[in-house]
Protein backbone atom coordinates (compact mmCIF):
# COMPACT_ATOMS: atom_id res chain seq x y z
CA UNK A 1 0.00 0.00 0.00
CA UNK A 2 3.00 2.04 0.50
CA UNK A 3 2.98 3.46 -3.58
CA UNK A 4 -0.74 3.99 -3.03
CA UNK A 5 -0.25 6.82 -0.49
CA UNK A 6 2.93 7.69 -1.66
CA UNK A 7 0.86 8.70 -5.14
CA UNK A 8 -2.02 10.18 -3.25
CA UNK A 9 0.50 12.73 -1.85
CA UNK A 10 0.99 13.16 -5.78
CA UNK A 11 -2.97 14.16 -6.61
CA UNK A 12 -2.94 17.63 -8.33
CA UNK A 13 0.28 17.16 -9.70
CA UNK A 14 1.18 17.20 -13.39
CA UNK A 15 2.68 13.55 -14.12
CA UNK A 16 3.80 11.99 -17.29
CA UNK A 17 2.69 8.06 -17.77
CA UNK A 18 4.63 5.76 -20.26
CA UNK A 19 2.40 3.16 -21.33
CA UNK A 20 3.58 -0.24 -22.16
CA UNK A 21 1.86 0.29 -26.08
CA UNK A 22 4.45 2.89 -26.38
CA UNK A 23 2.35 5.93 -25.73
CA UNK A 24 3.43 8.79 -23.52
CA UNK A 25 0.63 10.61 -21.95
CA UNK A 26 0.65 14.21 -20.29
CA UNK A 27 -1.69 15.44 -17.22
CA UNK A 28 -2.78 15.96 -14.06
CA UNK A 29 -3.08 12.91 -11.63
CA UNK A 30 -6.49 13.45 -10.26
CA UNK A 31 -7.42 9.75 -8.55
CA UNK A 32 -5.15 6.90 -7.64
CA UNK A 33 -6.32 3.50 -6.20
CA UNK A 34 -5.35 0.28 -4.97
CA UNK A 35 -4.09 -1.06 -8.10
CA UNK A 36 -2.35 2.44 -9.00
CA UNK A 37 -4.78 3.28 -11.75
CA UNK A 38 -4.75 6.38 -12.67
CA UNK A 39 -7.36 9.17 -13.98
CA UNK A 40 -5.89 12.55 -15.62
CA UNK A 41 -7.13 15.28 -16.58
CA UNK A 42 -6.32 17.88 -18.79
CA UNK A 43 -4.22 15.51 -21.33
CA UNK A 44 -1.67 15.77 -23.66
CA UNK A 45 0.19 12.96 -25.51
CA UNK A 46 3.38 13.11 -25.73
CA UNK A 47 3.77 11.03 -29.33
CA UNK A 48 2.80 12.79 -32.39
CA UNK A 49 -0.28 13.18 -32.80
CA UNK A 50 -0.82 12.95 -36.28
CA UNK A 51 0.24 9.32 -35.69
CA UNK A 52 -1.38 8.54 -33.19
CA UNK A 53 -5.19 10.64 -33.37
CA UNK A 54 -6.81 7.91 -30.82
CA UNK A 55 -6.97 10.35 -27.89
CA UNK A 56 -7.76 13.21 -29.81
CA UNK A 57 -10.55 15.08 -28.23
CA UNK A 58 -10.00 13.47 -24.77
CA UNK A 59 -10.75 15.33 -21.32
CA UNK A 60 -10.19 13.12 -18.91
CA UNK A 61 -8.85 9.67 -19.03
CA UNK A 62 -8.84 6.99 -16.93
CA UNK A 63 -5.28 4.16 -17.20
CA UNK A 64 -5.24 0.49 -16.19
CA UNK A 65 -2.67 0.18 -13.51
CA UNK A 66 -1.73 -2.63 -15.19
CA UNK A 67 -0.21 -1.19 -18.85
CA UNK A 68 1.51 1.14 -17.14
CA UNK A 69 5.39 0.69 -17.59
CA UNK A 70 6.23 3.95 -15.97
CA UNK A 71 5.39 7.03 -14.54
CA UNK A 72 7.29 10.23 -14.98
CA UNK A 73 7.46 12.35 -11.83
CA UNK A 74 9.29 15.89 -11.27
CA UNK A 75 12.08 15.24 -9.15
CA UNK A 76 11.26 17.82 -6.65
CA UNK A 77 7.70 16.11 -5.75
CA UNK A 78 9.65 13.13 -4.44
CA UNK A 79 11.95 12.57 -1.54
CA UNK A 80 14.07 9.42 -3.01
CA UNK A 81 15.47 8.60 0.31
CA UNK A 82 12.29 8.86 2.72
CA UNK A 83 10.62 6.73 0.16
CA UNK A 84 13.48 4.30 -0.24
CA UNK A 85 13.06 3.70 3.83
CA UNK A 86 9.80 3.54 3.77
CA UNK A 87 9.72 0.54 1.03
CA UNK A 88 12.65 -0.94 3.68
CA UNK A 89 10.35 -0.52 5.97
CA UNK A 90 7.93 -1.91 4.37
CA UNK A 91 9.21 -4.80 2.84
CA UNK A 92 10.65 -5.60 6.34
CA UNK A 93 7.47 -5.46 8.16
CA UNK A 94 6.08 -7.82 5.51
CA UNK A 95 8.59 -10.65 5.82
CA UNK A 96 8.21 -10.49 9.57
CA UNK A 97 4.26 -10.96 8.85
CA UNK A 98 4.85 -14.05 6.73
CA UNK A 99 7.56 -15.91 9.42
CA UNK A 100 4.99 -14.90 11.94
CA UNK A 101 2.08 -17.26 9.96
CA UNK B 1 -12.29 2.36 -8.73
CA UNK B 2 -14.97 5.06 -8.41
CA UNK B 3 -13.09 7.09 -10.83
CA UNK B 4 -14.86 5.17 -13.73
CA UNK B 5 -17.90 6.45 -11.86
CA UNK B 6 -17.48 10.14 -13.57
CA UNK B 7 -18.06 8.23 -16.72
CA UNK B 8 -20.96 6.56 -16.80
CA UNK B 9 -23.36 7.49 -19.36
CA UNK B 10 -21.25 9.42 -21.10
CA UNK B 11 -19.71 8.46 -23.99
CA UNK B 12 -16.04 7.05 -23.99
CA UNK B 13 -13.24 6.16 -26.07
CA UNK B 14 -10.98 2.64 -24.70
CA UNK B 15 -8.15 1.53 -25.71
CA UNK B 16 -7.50 -1.88 -25.67
CA UNK B 17 -4.26 -4.20 -25.09
CA UNK B 18 -4.27 -5.29 -28.83
CA UNK B 19 -4.26 -1.77 -29.99
CA UNK B 20 -7.80 -1.48 -31.26
CA UNK B 21 -10.03 2.05 -30.39
CA UNK B 22 -13.67 1.65 -29.13
CA UNK B 23 -15.81 4.58 -28.56
CA UNK B 24 -19.64 4.13 -26.83
CA UNK B 25 -21.34 4.83 -24.19
CA UNK B 26 -20.00 3.69 -20.80
CA UNK B 27 -23.08 1.74 -18.83
CA UNK B 28 -21.39 0.15 -16.32
CA UNK B 29 -18.52 -1.10 -14.97
CA UNK B 30 -16.80 -3.40 -12.14
CA UNK B 31 -13.52 -3.52 -9.98
CA UNK B 32 -11.90 -5.27 -12.63
CA UNK B 33 -12.70 -2.54 -15.24
CA UNK B 34 -15.09 -4.82 -17.26
CA UNK B 35 -16.56 -2.22 -19.57
CA UNK B 36 -20.05 -2.41 -21.02
CA UNK B 37 -20.74 -0.19 -23.85
CA UNK B 38 -23.63 0.69 -26.07
CA UNK B 39 -23.76 2.09 -29.31
CA UNK B 40 -20.34 1.04 -29.75
CA UNK B 41 -17.93 1.49 -32.68
CA UNK B 42 -14.26 0.49 -33.72
CA UNK B 43 -12.52 2.71 -35.75
CA UNK B 44 -9.77 1.68 -37.75
CA UNK B 45 -6.45 3.89 -38.61
CA UNK B 46 -4.45 3.78 -41.34
CA UNK B 47 -1.20 6.05 -42.76
CA UNK B 48 -3.07 5.81 -46.33
CA UNK B 49 -6.63 4.34 -46.54
CA UNK B 50 -9.41 6.51 -44.98
CA UNK B 51 -10.76 5.41 -41.62
CA UNK B 52 -12.99 2.63 -41.12
CA UNK B 53 -15.94 2.64 -38.82
CA UNK B 54 -17.19 -0.26 -38.10
CA UNK B 55 -20.85 -0.72 -35.93
CA UNK B 56 -20.68 -3.01 -32.80
CA UNK B 57 -23.78 -2.27 -30.74
CA UNK B 58 -23.28 -3.81 -27.64
CA UNK B 59 -19.91 -4.67 -26.14
CA UNK B 60 -18.96 -5.86 -23.40
CA UNK B 61 -14.74 -5.68 -22.43
CA UNK B 62 -13.03 -7.42 -20.13
CA UNK B 63 -10.78 -5.56 -17.97
CA UNK B 64 -7.40 -7.23 -18.43
CA UNK B 65 -7.45 -5.97 -22.09
CA UNK B 66 -8.33 -2.70 -21.66
CA UNK B 67 -5.69 0.03 -21.61
CA UNK B 68 -7.00 3.36 -20.97
CA UNK B 69 -10.33 4.97 -20.93
CA UNK B 70 -11.31 9.17 -21.38
CA UNK B 71 -14.06 10.94 -21.60
CA UNK B 72 -13.65 13.48 -24.69
CA UNK B 73 -15.41 16.59 -25.72
CA UNK B 74 -18.29 16.08 -28.19
CA UNK B 75 -17.85 19.48 -29.87
CA UNK B 76 -14.44 18.68 -30.83
CA UNK B 77 -14.89 15.28 -31.74
CA UNK B 78 -18.31 15.55 -33.97
CA UNK B 79 -16.12 18.53 -35.93
CA UNK B 80 -13.73 16.17 -37.19
CA UNK B 81 -13.96 14.54 -40.13
CA UNK B 82 -12.83 10.94 -38.86
CA UNK B 83 -12.27 9.49 -42.36
CA UNK B 84 -10.12 11.61 -43.28
CA UNK B 85 -7.86 11.28 -40.60
CA UNK B 86 -4.90 9.40 -40.93
CA UNK B 87 -2.72 7.21 -38.15
CA UNK B 88 -0.49 4.44 -37.23
CA UNK B 89 -2.10 1.20 -36.03
CA UNK B 90 -1.35 0.86 -32.19
CA UNK B 91 1.12 -1.43 -30.95
CA UNK B 92 -0.44 -4.11 -28.04
CA UNK B 93 0.41 -3.72 -24.74
CA UNK B 94 3.23 -7.28 -24.66
CA UNK B 95 6.16 -6.13 -27.15
CA UNK B 96 9.12 -7.07 -25.31
CA UNK B 97 10.46 -3.38 -26.96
Amino acid sequence: MLFFSFFKTLVDQEIRVELKNDIEIKGTLKSIDQFLNLKLDNISTVNDETKYPHLIAIKSLFIRGSTIRYIHLNPMLVDANLLQDASRREALANSGNRIGR
Amino acid sequence: MSALGTFIEKKIKVITTDGRLFVGKLEGYDNNTNLILTSTIERIFDLEEETEQIDLGLYIIRGDSVVCAGIFDEEIENSIQWTKVHGVQLKDTKNPF
